[in-house]
């Protein structure tokens, strides 16, 4: 029965073992997804490159299918898939300061450390970053406690919250990637660098 | 490299086996209210041969007393004489709420209710809903009464009964009960006295039902 975490088929220890595996695994696939590179991560906001659009929804729509067809028949128990609460407007604003830091800084965290890994600059002073802004959050946190924990929701579900069934919601998130797969090759296309003068790009 | 006989390239395909799987999923049911659960036959009939998912009333109180907080205590009875007495830190839920139980599967659950049979079907419903470790207290109130709250003894009692007792007693007081003393009864029957809830003399009662380290997770 998965999750074999939440069941205790191994401790924590050999739980890090399984993590390192699967990590090394996640940084392998983002590199060759060219995830590693500021400029491909930077130009989606342009609509130049959406690869990196692609290959998250594609993730997403990879692993929620997978979740929820092993939970229907069984082979796991969904309500022990761990899930964060809900606090809508600092997430809301939390979400915004990592949009335009992705934008800025063309990493997310995850990102970074694989640009790191394959040693380009910006990815180090990237993760520096990470590190000093996660301290000054830390410090500064005691006078932003209370914003921190405004509305909060608890864990909310989509279909759940949107009252739908869960079926339909996987295939409406399905449509919504199919849609969104066909409309970044069309803004590829439209404004994409042009294959034979992306040298010109720089 | 001519791989793809078919007019679609490698990810069409990909794109039209998501569509199908979502089409699927629309007739498939809803996870999150899935009622079918399966046992592992085997494993929970060997539990309930060895008894090694069982408590013992005095186990239990030694927990209270030492002030473990690493299980979450769960009366069955009804509600009306779970708020008469009820054995210190436990909440009450009835059967028909263990289904919607929102408790980690991995947490310490101990069951209690009269007497055996409550809790055994309520063990039953939580094994089958793969909580991993759940334990039924024997004999339920009753013999929490019995044993812990009013021990008694007999006067042909042998050294070690009386030591044991003597123990019993000091048990006893810390969660209010009244150990019943020898007396020259030639019966030595005794009955058990009505019972108010006791003022606990020690502090057992409140102590925070978290469960023990919790598992790191997130990201």
């Amino acid at each position: 029965m998965m999750p074999y975490f939440k069941f205790d088929y191994f401790g924590a220890d050999t739980g890090l073992v399984f993590a390192f595996i699967i990590g090394i695994g996640f940084g392998f696939f983002l590199e060759r997804a060219g995830f590693g590179t500021a400029k491909k991560l930077a130009a989606q906001f342009y609509f130049k490159d959406l690869t990196v659009f692609k290959v998250m929804f594609t993730a997403i729509v990879t692993a929620m299918l997978g979740v929820y067809f092993l939970s229907v028949f069984g082979l796991m128990d969904i309500t022990m898939v761990n899930v964060i609460d809900t606090y809508i407007v600092p997430q809301i604003v939390g979400g915004l300061l990592l949009g335009v830091g992705f934008v800025i800084g063309g990493y997310c965290p995850g990102t970074s450390v694989v640009a790191c890994a394959t040693g380009k600059i910006d990815g180090v002073f990237f993760i520096g970053g990470v590190f000093l802004g996660t301290f000054i959050y830390g410090e500064v946190y005691p006078l932003i406690q209370g914003f921190a924990n405004s509305t909060p929701m608890g864990k909310v579900l989509m279909p759940t919250y949107f009252n739908i069934p869960y079926g339909i919601l996987v295939f409406a998130v399905v449509l919504m990637a199919l849609g969104g797969f066909a409309a970044a090759e069309w803004a590829e296309k439209k404004f994409g660098y042009k294959k034979p003068e992306v040298a010109h790009e720089d | 490299m001519k791989i793809n006989l078919s007019k679609y390239s490698i990810n069409q395909k990909l794109a039209i086996v998501a569509f199908v799987l979502g089409l699927i999923a629309i007739f498939m049911g809803d996870p999150l209210k899935a009622r079918i659960a399966s046992v592992d036959v085997n494993e929970l009939s060997m539990k309930i041969q060895d008894k090694s998912s069982s408590l013992s009333v005095e186990d239990m109180a030694d927990w209270l007393i030492q002030k473990k907080s690493d299980f979450k205590l769960i009366d069955l009875r009804d509600e009306k004489i779970f708020n008469e007495y009820n054995i210190p830190t436990s909440i009450n839920i009835k059967i028909a709420g263990l289904a919607s139980l929102k408790l980690s599967k991995t947490d310490k659950i101990i069951l209690y209710s009269d007497d055996n049979i409550a809790s055994a079907q309520a063990w039953f419903v939580l094994k089958s809903k793969n909580y991993k470790s759940v334990y039924l207290l024997t004999g339920g109130i009753n013999e929490w009464k019995e044993k812990v709250l009013f021990p008694s003894i007999s006067d042909n009692a042998t050294s070690e009964d009386k030591a044991k007792f003597a123990k019993m007693v000091e048990v006893s007081k810390f969660f209010g009960g009244t150990p019943q003393l020898a007396s020259n009864d030639s019966t030595g029957i005794k009955a058990v006295p009505k019972l108010a809830m006791p003022k606990m003399t020690g502090s057992a009662k409140g102590a925070p039902a978290a469960g023990g380290k919790p598992k790191r997770e997130g990201c």
